[in-house]
């Protein structure tokens, strides 16, 4: 029976007290011990086929007899009042059907105050006006038809120029999120912590806004049913765009029908409704005809989102030997015109250490800079660069092995709210990553010519728990195939793939006879968000539950058929076994004996467990070579070890991690939007000139998991694993740059030209003694073959 | 993009002509380049003059005594696979190794790699600047990693072709080709500082075109290197590069050239370090004199700085490796 139970739920930093409807979830646990045939192996994805051969069917692959394409006119300014809009010129170009803007597009509520089509426009991207017309050339040159008048306003791309009182204001509530004092956390006593510290460190850290670049653009292809709308997006939240969409419209649910099958990519951006979805939508109906639209590269790089650019004061106050007394981080996110405040910057600092005194304070900050999004673990990325790169220089300064430094400062208990964690092994990801990267015998900066080789680490925390609601059916069919259905989506992390693993495990089928659908509110009831790395923890359970319930219905009509007791059957490869006496009988001669009377299992995800904290963790180890002459720095290796509870398919799980790193190194060394301080307006707004890492800046990836499975948290004992790769990369590699050239630069990414700086620093002032860490110098590390 | 008609050139004439009669086009080969600056409307020319059309300018002659003709549609992945080239000038070959990616490699022709117009984010984005007709650089107070360090005019930007260096090291000469004629200059004349009304890299007029590129016999027992540094591993333009030919005869140097890359608006002759090196033996001090000398007058503007460390390591590393060749 379904109730309303309080659950906390914490999604993506935020922890939040929810009320949920869960059904209570009867599924035990699996226990470490259990046999498993198709969970922890190795499965091939779901779908992948398809994928590789060009058969499957992404948004952009959606063609509809009469569809138009639709381009949007962006404002190439980051701060004006639009005066006025003449669309006519437009209107009469051959091919074109609808024009909107905001004197006919309905005033739809848009990022709080503002509009869909607002008077005002904030960042050199914002929408000022939409075309649909026959082509995509078509609407292209229907964009400069439209002739829009401005006025200019003053603008502030800079977030520590927006925070002071005589800024221009982007919004008219000010630019500083929440008000002036920011969001603050506190524990202990600040002040007495330093007063006790033998020493202390004060740094600043800069991260620089990344640019999602997922492969699919936010695309969509509205088409409209009668009165009822077909939206098939690129989303992370299907259930979400449906409602956001609906709302925004004033459409009942039942008349939205949003559909992802395949998905390329989303890293935050894609969470909910967009402003392209219901733009698509009203030109639609305006021109009751099927609408497409497909961002340009450069369109995508200007609006869809970057990661909250980052500037962070650290204090860390510190005893002789090594316990942390104090820390004090003030940080200051820029969410550009319309981002949120969901960048928890601050988190690493609040709960990775055993510290007694912390204050954290966060500012969100709004400028004229294209909006930031949540990206791949948002503000834990940020936050761990600052902290663990911190960490670095304090056991450097005194003499200490980093890895000791965080064993000494090691927290057994959740440091924010005393809570048990239903499983922490970071110390075991910290032993076994040391080993693997032979951290013990690595000596300090190794010599070859200009060419110096070090090694750093850098640890990660984050949620993964995952949550109620979520929900899943499975369906038998005549032959004893099963069809799976539920409203998640795969947003190409491989979701499908694991949700079948578990369906088949429970159900005691083979994987192959097991058919998924995913991304369509039609079909499959809601799912959570695909983001927070909350899809297996939330949907796997589901899946479970709802297979439990059909292999129970459906052993309790084959006892009957076998005439034995439903206690005494098991089900595996779709084989059904009674003990006593000993029988078998195929799944498939029980469902075609019952016919076309359908078994439905319906399963809900249950309630999280009161009172322990579940969290992710893991330690990165990094080895650069630094040409200390020409500034060039080369990944040769990373090691990753992380916990990310039981492991469903260690090939996806691997998909995530070596992923994660490779955006973690893109972070780490080059990727970096720029904005034009005197124009405000973007310049790298494509993919030449903002690099993203090529295969050649790549190293060796070797990745191990803890695989053990954290029974208290879910009934499959697993956590996330979209976002806990990315978080220490740019920490380790920023401390394997100082291990091998002995310059720490805190500012994001590593360029050849701030190595260089820093370098030239260095030849200026002698060299300080005792800055080696202790154990390292007296062995060499042996050479590798 | 704008819409634009097309033609395919039978000849060079034929090319040259339509250039001559239509002010509002261009001459298109790979479309690497100009394709990209049509579709962000820098360049919105009416009419382009397909030249990979034209018989036989695609061909790689050697005359088997030493010195090579490109045709200016040969592709760069052509001339960089060429036999020729790979034994005989093959700081050419490395230079094609580490320039853009073998997609582009595929289309991009030597002529149009040698006519590319620089990569400054303010020119290719939607600023009116000196070589779109208006005045100032925003590049000189704004975001100027890229910008160069030597030739200053009233442009900062850099020549971004990775053949240029190399080809002037070599001593190439090319041959150019309008209505009125056809005439060999050296390859080093034909780039340019922009200043003036000349609102290019090149010297090459609006009729005119690149027939082909002439690589002259090398000296006996010459040798040269090319280095590039870059952003990333691979697929990026040059933040610096060095492309060197050195011959010696009794252990002294006797021809030198030595030519930087996207550190000016054209290929840039070190010819301070040249003279440093000339006549003399190379040794490590000798090494460290004409890698300062290559950098002496170097005049950055602020985030672009660092070139100058950069140029020098490149050159001391140059120069090294042939130390003991
Ligand atoms: C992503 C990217 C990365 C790149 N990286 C590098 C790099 O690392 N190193 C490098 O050197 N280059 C690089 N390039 C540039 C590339 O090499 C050039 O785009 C290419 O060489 C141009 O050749 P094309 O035949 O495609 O020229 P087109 O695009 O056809 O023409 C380019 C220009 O040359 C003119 N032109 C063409 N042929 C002639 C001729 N015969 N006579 C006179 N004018 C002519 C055209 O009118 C046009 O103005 C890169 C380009 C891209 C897009």
């Amino acid at each position: 029976m379904p109730k309303i139970v309080r659950t906390r739920v914490e999604f993506e930093g935020e922890v939040r007290e929810r009320m949920a409807v869960v059904v209570e979830d009867q599924v035990l646990p699996w226990s470490a011990r259990e046999k498993l045939d198709i969970v922890g192996r190795p499965h091939p994805r779901v779908g992948g086929r398809q994928i590789v051969t060009g058969g499957a069917t992404y948004t952009a692959d959606v063609q509809i007899p009469g569809m138009l394409h639709c381009k949007i006119r962006r404002s190439p300014l980051p701060h004006a009042e639009v005066l006025s809009i003449d669309t006519a010129e437009a209107q009469t170009l051959f091919g074109v059907r609808g024009v909107l803007t905001h004197a006919n597009a309905p005033r739809i509520r848009w990022f709080g105050n503002s509009f869909l089509f607002d008077r005002f426009v904030r960042f050199e991207g914002d929408e000022v006006a939409a075309v649909a017309a026959d082509s995509e050339e078509i609407a292209e040159d229907a964009l400069d038809l439209i002739h829009v008048r401005y006025r200019e306003l003053p603008f502030v791309v800079d977030p520590e120029q927006a925070m002071k009182p005589d800024a221009p204001r982007v919004h008219k509530e000010g630019n500083v999120i929440g008000g002036p004092e920011g969001d603050v956390y506190e524990r202990g006593n600040l002040e007495e912590g330093f007063a006790r510290s033998n020493h202390v460190f004060s740094e600043r850290y800069e991260t620089q806004a990344a640019v999602h670049n997922c492969l699919e653009p936010h695309c969509c292809v509205a088409m409209w049913n009668g009165d009822e709308l077909v939206l098939w997006t690129s989303t992370q939240h299907a259930y979400g765009v449906r409602d956001g969409v609906a709302a925004a419209l004033g459409l009942p649910l039942h008349k939205v029908r949003v559909i992802c099958e395949f998905m390329g990519a989303g890293f935050g951006s894609k969470q909910g409704a967009g402003k392209h979805e219901v733009i698509a939508a009203l030109l639609a109906k305006m021109t009751e005809r099927p609408v497409r639209l497909y961002p340009s590269r450069r369109e995508e790089n200007l609006a869809g989102g970057v990661r909250h650019p980052t500037i962070q004061y650290l204090r860390a106050g510190v005893r002789r030997d090594g316990k942390l007394m104090a820390l004090h981080l003030r940080s200051i996110a820029n969410v550009g015109a319309y981002g949120t405040d969901s960048s928890e910057v601050g988190g690493p600092v609040r709960e990775l250490y055993d510290c007694a005194n912390v204050r954290t304070e966060q500012f969100a900050v709004y400028t004229n800079a294209g909006p930031a999004a949540a990206f791949r673990a948002p503000g834990y990325v940020e936050g761990m660069f600052a902290l663990e790169s911190m960490m670095d220089q304090i056991a450097y300064s005194l003499s200490m092995d980093p890895l000791q430094l965080r064993l000494v400062n090691y927290a057994r208990k959740d440091p924010v709210r005393g809570a048990t964690y239903s499983s922490k092994p970071l110390d075991e990801a910290y032993r076994t990553g040391a080993k693997m990267a032979g951290w013990n015998l690595r000596a300090k900066a190794q010599q070859m010519g200009a060419r110096r080789r070090g090694l750093g680490m850098a640890s990660q925390i984050w949620g993964g728990g995952g949550g109620p609601p979520a929900y899943a059916i499975i369906r038998l069919n005549s032959d004893g195939t099963a069809d799976l259905v539920t409203g998640t989506q795969d947003i190409g992390t491989g979701t499908k793939t694991v949700l079948v693993q578990i369906a088949a495990e429970e159900l005691g089928l083979k994987a192959e006879d097991i058919r998924i659908t995913v991304g369509d509110t039609l079909a499959g009831p809601y799912a959570p968000v695909s983001a927070g790395s909350m899809t297996v923890p939330s949907m796997g359970p589901a899946v479970r539950a709802a297979a439990k319930s059909a292999r129970e219905e459906l052993l309790s009509l084959a006892s009957a058929l076998m005439q034995v007791s439903a206690a005494s059957l098991s089900i595996r490869n779709g084989i059904i076994t009674s003990t006593t006496p000993s029988k078998t009988v195929a799944v498939s001669d029980v469902t075609r004996r019952i016919g076309d009377f359908m078994i439905v299992g319906k399963g809900a995800r249950g309630p999280n467990p009161p009172n322990v904290k579940v969290r992710t963790f893991g330690a990165q180890f990094a080895e650069v070579e630094v040409d200390v002459e020409t500034g060039d720095v080369t990944v040769t290796r990373v090691v990753a070890v992380h916990d990310f509870g039981r492991i469903i398919n260690p090939l996806t799980s691997g998909s995530q991690i070596e992923g994660g790193i490779v955006q973690g190194i893109g972070f780490a060394l080059m990727e970096e939007r720029f904005v034009d301080p005197e124009s405000g307006t973007s310049l790298n707004a494509n993919l030449e000139a903002y690099k993203i890492p090529t295969i050649l800046d790549i190293p060796i990836i070797e990745h191990a998991l803890i695989d053990r499975p954290d029974e208290s948290c879910n009934s499959i004992g697993s956590k996330g694993a979209g976002e806990p790769p990315i978080i220490p990369t740019a920490a380790a590699i920023a401390n394997a740059v100082y291990d091998a050239a002995g310059v720490r630069v805190r500012s994001l990414p590593i360029t050849r030209e701030k190595i260089l700086v820093e370098i030239g620093k260095l030849k200026l002032q002698p060299k300080p003694a005792g800055e080696a860490p202790g154990p390292a110098q007296k062995r060499r590390r042996p050479r590798r073959g | 993009m704008r819409a634009f008609d097309y033609v395919d050139a039978t000849s060079v004439e034929d090319a040259t002509t339509f250039l001559q009669d239509e002010a509002d086009s261009a001459l298109i080969a790979g479309g690497t380049e100009l394709l990209v600056l049509m579709k962000n409307k820098v360049i919105n020319p009416r009419l382009l003059i397909n030249v990979k059309s034209i018989d036989g300018l695609h061909r790689i002659r050697a005359d088997g005594e030493g010195s090579l003709t490109i045709g200016s549609v040969a592709t760069i992945a052509e001339l960089g696979s060429d036999e020729v080239v790979q034994r005989s000038f093959p700081i050419l070959a490395d230079a094609i190794r580490v320039a853009a990616s073998p997609q582009l490699r595929n289309m991009a022709t030597v002529g149009g790699n040698l006519c590319q117009k620089p990569r400054c984010w303010y020119y290719r984005g939607s600023f009116d600047c000196f070589l779109k007709g208006a005045r100032g650089c925003h590049a000189l107070n704004g975001q100027n990693r890229g910008s160069g360090i030597f030739g200053r005019s009233e442009c900062y930007a850099v020549n971004p072709s990775d053949l240029a260096p190399p080809l002037v090291a070599l001593g190439a000469s090319v041959v150019i080709q309008s209505p009125q004629g056809r005439k060999q200059i050296s390859l080093a004349d034909f780039f340019t500082l922009p200043r003036g009304e000349l609102l290019n890299q090149t010297i090459l007029g609006r009729d005119e075109m690149v027939v082909e590129v002439r690589i002259p016999k090398q000296p006996h027992r010459s040798r040269g290197v090319f280095l590039k540094a870059m952003e990333r591993k691979t697929w990026s333009f040059a933040q610096a590069s060095v492309a060197m030919q050195l011959s010696r005869s009794d252990d002294r140097i006797e021809d030198v050239r030595i030519v930087l890359g996207a550190i000016a608006p054209i290929p840039w002759r070190a010819t301070a370090a040249e003279d440093a090196l000339r006549a003399r033996a190379l040794t490590r001090q000798l090494i460290e004199v004409a890698s300062a000398a290559a950098v002496e007058g170097a005049h950055p503007s602020g985030d672009n700085r660092y070139k100058v460390t950069l140029v020098r390591e490149l050159v001391k590393r140059g120069l090294s490796a042939l130390l003991n060749t």
